[in-house]
């Protein structure tokens, strides 16, 4: 057998050994890094951050249906999602914002693009089933 | 020449057991909603008054949170009455109305289809005279099932948090001219032309939202929306930073109802919403 052909036979049977132990271990989240956020005063969400005593507000997305805002570890409010309700919120978003513009505009219906939601949708399903991440921006407000 | 065997060998095995590892999914989680027996719909409302301070308290809030939202304050002849009183209890439950005062029952009376059915007789040929009418259908979905408990007791203390668990979804209509109505009685509200015209531009017919002590679920023309968990301490942050003076939501926090709403001519939204 060629040296390409073993390489890649090694890689993808790696590849596939590793994804078995991860699914095998119930498909945990991967906890990435947390993004700091620095808000200037005079910012719009400076005043939501500021009200909490703590001045910060965490925004954390679980790729496996969850996106939590937490405010000095107290939640404040979370949101269960499956694909297919992202995809329902999409498309209702979606609707509320060509009906917005067609009534702005006296009827012109500006076009959605449908190669954008299957992407998006495509996306938010592969994170929701396969490889699933946690995402958390911090949001500091400035003095 | 043997390596090339082995290779594909050992690729297959192991393809099978991810295959077979793959394929045991974790067992779903099938717990059936229980079927509720019982009333479905519960209203129990606790109140405490003061005939000295001529004050009251009704469902945990305090009579200066009711002041502020437009409470109305009750006569000197209502109070007189209320002095006479130490406790009073009305209930409303299985095919019985109980009213107690203090340990004794003062009356009772039969709650069942055909007493109701009076009732209705007598408040539609009520309502006939000022052009209105009973949807006996829609307060049959109310009444059928209900456990109502309201209370009054002498007491400077604050009452006891609201309990409502309603599983009947309130009818709410966007009539074409964009008035609202509830249970088909008007509101004297309406929604504005711009918004009216949005919700008809973007095809949005008919909307079940449903809050369960917190968790919010939505559904638009059928179709589910994500779950939303609102959290009560953490709610505090939003009215701070908005200045809201939302108060002690502890009631809401406990009580769980829900609304169907239909844009124009559209079906009514069926269901329940399940506490």
């Amino acid at each position: 057998m060629p040296r390409f052909w073993r390489l890649l036979l090694i890689s993808l049977i790696i590849v596939l050994v590793l994804y078995g132990i991860y699914f095998a271990l119930g498909r945990p989240v991967i906890p990435l890094p947390t993004i700091p956020y620095k808000v200037s005063p005079g910012q719009p969400l400076h005043s939501i951050i500021k009200a909490d005593g703590a001045d910060q507000i965490k925004l954390t997305l679980n790729t496996n249906g969850e996106i939590e805002i937490t405010s000095a570890d107290q939640s404040v409010v979370s949101l269960d999602y499956t694909p297919e309700t992202f995809d329902n919120t999409l498309d209702l978003g979606e609707r509320l914002l060509i009906a917005q513009k067609t009534v702005q505009s006296n009827g012109d219906a500006p076009e959605s693009s449908t190669f954008m939601r299957k992407l998006i949708n495509w996306a938010i399903a592969y994170y929701y089933h396969i490889v699933r991440f946690r995402l958390s921006v911090l949001l500091t407000a400035l003095p | 020449m043997n390596k090339t065997p082995t290779f594909i060998k050992l690729l297959l095995a192991i393809v099978l057991v991810l295959g077979i590892v793959m394929t045991q999914q974790p067992p779903m989680a099938t717990a059936e909603i229980a079927k509720q027996e019982g009333p479905t719909n519960t209203v129990h409302i606790d109140v405490t008054f003061d005939p000295g301070t001529k004050t009251y308290s009704l469902g945990g809030f305090s009579a200066e949170e009711l002041r502020q939202v437009g409470a109305p304050q009750f006569p000197d002849e209502i109070w007189q009455v209320l002095g006479m009183l130490d406790t009073a209890t009305l209930k409303i439950g299985g095919d019985m109305i109980d009213v107690y005062t203090g340990d004794q029952q003062l009356l009772s009376l039969a709650w069942d289809g055909p007493s109701r059915e009076i009732l209705y007789s007598l408040l539609g040929a009520y309502l006939e005279l000022g052009n209105g009418r009973i949807d006996t259908e829609r307060a049959e979905s109310w009444l059928d099932k209900a456990d109502i408990e309201i209370s009054l007791r002498e007491s400077k203390e604050l009452s006891n948090p609201l309990e409502i668990a309603l599983a009947t979804l309130v009818q709410v209509q966007v009539k074409d001219n964009g008035e609202l109505s509830v249970e088909g009685f008007p509101t004297g509200m309406s929604l504005t032309p711009e918004t009216l015209d949005m919700i008809n531009a973007a095809n949005v017919e008919n909307l079940k939202l449903c809050w369960n002590k917190g968790v919010i679920d939505l559904q638009v023309n059928g179709q589910v929306l994500p779950q939303v968990t609102l959290y009560q301490g953490g709610l505090g942050v939003i009215d701070k930073a908005f200045g809201l003076n939302l108060g002690d939501l502890t009631p809401i926090f406990g009580s769980s109802f829900g609304a169907g709403l239909v844009i124009g001519d559209a079906d009514p939204v069926t269901g329940e919403c399940m506490p």
